[in-house]
């Protein structure tokens, strides 16, 4: 009798755990939600020694120019899973999932292509997104958004 | 496979389960992977992560990985309980049990997916649950029936032994030590079937997507249903000797038949 109760303790204080973790925080699902303004490209080599550092502008042109999302300044994250891209030329409509613990941002296009990014901070007002690249030399590319609406 | 318990198991009954159950745990792993961008054979690296969101102060993530780390102990758990109370009744039916549940957990996955998914988180976390209890339970089985001998869904501590009996082969005397060879077998065995399960899931995944979850049941049917075969022929051949003219006790070759099939005899 007394082993079941420890038992029965252990595993309702996990499950206690689990609850009050999930709910002491929005889903990232949630947080996205809204319009977000690309700040700043930057660029991290993997390869310290290259001698090139990149700007902004720079990164943008070349680690951005195989994707979509390249010449978009915000981006409005509408429920339902679809994303606006507005550029200072057009606006583009890709969908968008959030996979894993919440920390993939997958954007699908109409051709059924996916881009996927590591969501690597997404709060109320900041949002950074990671992928691969290559440049000229390989390395991690890192985009920063503010939160507008 | 699944009959026999503990130290009653002989290496070629530990090959079998190993290579099979590494085998699905592979191709498991490397699914939900490319579908859901995380592991769920192994929790190693949730550990870690759970601390990094701690850290980073991600309530909502640091309880997605905690669930998952809970389900995979809770799939561990319910697997050894299948086998320390019902062991007694009937070996197989125990040892069976929880690869019957592991099964209808993938099956599950694999249903969802094909006709209900929506890809929203919350479906993804929950099937990743699914998936981590299901390792849980299989990992749980292999290790508490061969008396921790095998275990296939994730491979640090194997490699660690591999590592480990290498270095000891350097030696003569402990390369002609049987006991050792053997384990070093199993252990590569379980390596690479694990190894192929990945590659065959995620050259498989392109053509069948979630589909590839039934072929995972299929091969945890397959541990099941040989042992069944053999209890069946046991059964069929202990019948045949009963009805000899020999005069033979038949109360101990079923008996024997009975000890053979890992149903208690009292």
């Amino acid at each position: 009798m007394k082993i079941t109760l420890v038992y029965l303790t252990v595993f309702l204080t996990g499950i206690l755990v689990f609850v009050s973790l999930i709910s002491s925080a929005p889903s990232p699902e949630t947080v996205i939600l809204g319009e977000w303004k690309e700040m700043k490209w930057e660029y991290e080599k993997v390869n310290k020694s290259e001698n090139k550092d990149y700007s902004s502008h720079e990164t943008q042109e070349q680690a951005g120019q195989h994707l979509i999302i390249h010449q978009a300044e915000n981006w409005t994250f509408l429920p339902g899973g679809k994303l606006k891209l507005s550029g200072k030329k057009n606006d583009k409509i890709v969908s968008w999932r959030i996979k894993g613990r919440g920390h993939i941002l997958e954007l699908k296009y109409d051709n059924n292509s996916k881009e996927h990014y590591n969501l690597t901070r997404l709060d109320g007002d900041k949002m950074v997104l990671n992928f691969e690249s290559d440049m000229q030399v390989r390395g991690i590319a890192k985009l920063t958004f503010e939160k507008l609406l | 496979m699944l009959r026999k318990f503990s130290n009653s198991r002989t290496l070629d009954d530990n090959l079998k389960l190993g290579t099979l159950t590494a085998f699905s745990a592979g191709m498991v792993n490397i699914a939900s992977l490319m579908i859901f961008f995380s592991f769920s054979s192994n929790v190693t690296g949730h550990y870690a992560i759970l601390a990094e969101e701690i850290l980073k102060g991600n309530w909502y993530q640091a309880g997605v990985v905690f669930s998952w780390i809970f389900l995979f102990f809770f799939g561990s758990f319910v697997s050894n309980m299948m086998v320390i109370y019902l062991n007694g009744r009937n070996a197989y039916f125990a040892h069976a049990l929880p690869i019957i549940l592991e099964i209808m957990c993938l099956v599950s996955v694999g249903i969802y997916g094909q006709f209900f998914y929506r890809e929203t988180l919350t479906e993804t976390e929950a099937l990743l649950c699914l998936m981590l209890f299901a390792m849980g339970l299989q990992n749980g089985l292999t290790a508490s029936i061969s008396n921790f001998a095998v275990k296939t869904t994730h491979l640090t501590g194997i490699t660690t032994d591999l590592g480990i009996l290498f270095s000891m082969f350097t030696m003569k005397k402990f390369r002609e030590n049987e006991m050792l060879v053997g384990k070093a077998k199993l252990l590569l065995s379980i390596v690479l079937a694990y190894v192929l399960g990945a590659v065959f899931s995620g050259l498989s995944y392109f053509e069948i997507k979630f589909k590839v979850f039934y072929v995972v049941s299929f091969f945890l049917v397959l541990v099941i249903a040989y042992d069944f075969s053999k209890i069946r022929l046991l059964r069929y051949l202990a019948v045949n000797r009963t009805k000899e003219p020999v005069s033979r006790d038949p109360k101990s070759e079923t008996r024997k038949v009975r000890q053979e099939e890992g149903i208690s005899v009292v």
